[in-house]
């Protein structure tokens, strides 16, 4: 009887130390994110699952083109949001129409096919939770030393006149440019309220395709 | 004898010296025109009828009008007959002075417009019908980009314009002046700065929602927001902003020269300045005036009879 309750209590304790340790690498290494949006597609779908990795700000600055999580800055309490850093402190940003100036030079930028990138996007809708299905135009663009791909609706896009970002603060676009709200329309984002970069995918469903098994393990 | 024939008799005279005077007039200028085409024998006779009508009118003889009416409608007949118009070529003439009468007051003087979206709420609801004064920034000649006078009025703060949206000509908008050439202009957490300083802007409490249509599903949506009071340069207007809605920060940049930075009051759902920069003096239409129909949803505060809000009907655009 002793022995079975001091098994049992060993168990709890590991069990509790297991849990324990999970809670810290949450904390501090690695978190699991889903989007809940369609502001970063085509990088990231709507019901993509994500690992966001906490380490590498602690050791660096974030960098230009890189994916990262942040708190909400309407309400911290809210989704966190996922975007791409388009400028950081020093850099000067400025959007005309569809094109991304930083430090004075166009972010160079390509339709992906000889059909102007014409595409079809699936989206959720905000309030209604409708999923839906609009023509787009894919873009590659090209920052730094990533490549990504960008959607317009082929509309006038938003205007952001020529700001030199102040040291500390992040400039932030989504990949969806005109479904995306982001720093254009709600100004830049402090260093602090980064939780993290936006690493690999590690789950893709949603409707109507279901398990889109072609998106896992993207690297981001 | 009775008032009731007092004023058929008078009422008769008016029309016959109406129709005098366009005779005379249709007289003289055959004459004048077709001197080279009429004998000296047939002039004298138009001459002499005509003569005779306009000392009958001048007299206000009754008995001699008529018979000299008739002489000299006779006397056009018989030797001016080629010159007269026919009445189809009589009414398309009015016809075409009519419209053109109409088509110069719609270029220079007064336009109306239909508000098609929702950019404007409260100011301006969906469906309301509005006219534009043309020449108060100077008059612009239609289809090209020449404006004339326009040093004498620029556009000021606080206006409501109707202008060509400058990324596609084709297409009019409707947007409020916010800031003027020369103007810094910023946005910050929904505040707007001219010049560094704020606009007043008191919250108002209570309910507050909107129907706006949108164009791309053609259905009408009900939304729910918050209520300011702005005052910019004399001008009280009611702003409307989504409810739970991130704040708009837009970065400080001065207006261009001859240009004017535009905003709808319906911040969170306004395609302006924000989103596509300035519009120059020359785009633009004229100012809004005054409501003069309204049909659609219900709106804010105006009563409504089958989809016609007559509570907003002959309200000025303030």
């Amino acid at each position: 009887m002793a022995k079975r309750k001091l098994e049992l209590k060993r168990e709890a304790r590991s069990l509790a130390g297991a849990v324990f340790v999970a809670l810290l690498l949450r904390a501090f290494v690695v978190e699991a994110y889903s989007i809940p949006s369609g502001s970063m597609i085509p990088t990231l779908q709507v019901g993509d699952r994500i690992f966001v990795e906490k380490l590498s700000y602690r050791l660096r600055a974030p960098r230009r083109g890189e994916i990262v999580v942040f708190e909400n800055p309407h309400d911290p309490s809210d989704t966190p949001l996922i975007k791409r850093i388009v400028a950081v402190g020093g850099d000067t940003v400025e959007v005309r129409g569809q094109t991304v100036y930083v430090n004075g030079l166009a972010v160079e930028r390509r339709p992906l096919d000889q059909n102007g990138g014409a595409c079809r996007a699936w989206d959720v809708d905000e309030p209604s939770g409708k999923w839906f299905e609009e023509d787009c135009r894919a873009f590659e663009e090209r920052l730094g030393d990533r490549r990504f791909t960008t959607l317009t609706d082929g509309g006038d896009g938003k205007l952001w006149p020529a700001i030199t970002v102040p040291a500390g603060k992040l400039f932030m676009l989504g990949d969806n440019r005109d479904r995306s709200s982001d720093s254009r329309y709600w100004g830049l984002v402090p260093v602090e309220h980064v939780k993290g970069r936006a690493v690999v995918v590690w789950w893709s469903s949603g409707s109507p395709a279901g398990i889109r098994w072609h998106h896992f393990f993207d690297l981001l | 004898m009775s008032l009731v024939d007092r004023y058929k008799t008078w009422r008769n005279r008016g029309r016959a010296i109406k129709e005098a005077r366009l005779l005379l007039r249709e007289a003289r200028r055959g004459i004048r025109k077709y001197s080279h085409r009429l004998t000296e024998k047939a002039a004298g006779a138009v001459r002499a009828a005509a003569e005779e009508l306009s000392s009958a009118v001048a007299e206000r003889d009754d008995e001699r009008i008529k018979p000299a009416l008739n002489a000299l409608d006779k006397a056009l007949d018989d030797h001016l007959s080629f010159a007269r118009k026919g009445p189809l070529r009589e009414y398309s003439e009015s016809i075409a002075v009519a419209v053109l009468i109409a088509l110069f007051l719609r270029a220079f003087v007064v336009e109306a417009f239909k508000i098609p979206s929702g950019s404007m709420i409260p100011t301006l609801e969906v469906g309301d019908h509005i006219f534009v004064n043309k020449f108060i920034y100077g008059v612009r000649i239609p289809w090209t980009n020449i404006k004339f006078g326009m040093d004498y009025r620029k556009p000021r703060r606080g206006e409501v314009i109707v202008f060509i949206y400058p990324k596609e000509p084709d297409k009019d908008f409707i947007k409020r002046i916010v800031a003027i050439e020369g103007d810094t202009v910023e946005v910050k957490d929904d505040v707007v700065y001219i010049n560094g300083k704020p606009v007043e802007r008191h919250h108002v409490d209570g309910d507050c929602s909107y129907w706006d249509f949108k164009e791309g599903d053609n259905v009408w949506d009900q939304v729910r927001c918050e209520r300011w009071l702005e005052t910019l340069d004399g001008h009280t207007f009611t702003t409307f902003h989504n409810r739970n809605e991130m704040t708009h920060t837009f970065p400080p940049s001065t207006v261009p020269p001859g240009n004017v930075f535009v905003m709808g009051d319906n911040r969170d759902n306004s395609h302006d300045s924000r989103y596509w920069g300035t519009v120059p003096f020359d785009h633009i239409k004229g100012k809004a005036m005054i409501i003069w129909w309204s049909q659609g949803e219900p709106a804010d505060g105006a009563g409504t009879f089958r989809g016609i809000r007559y509570g907003r009907m002959f309200h000025l655009v303030q």
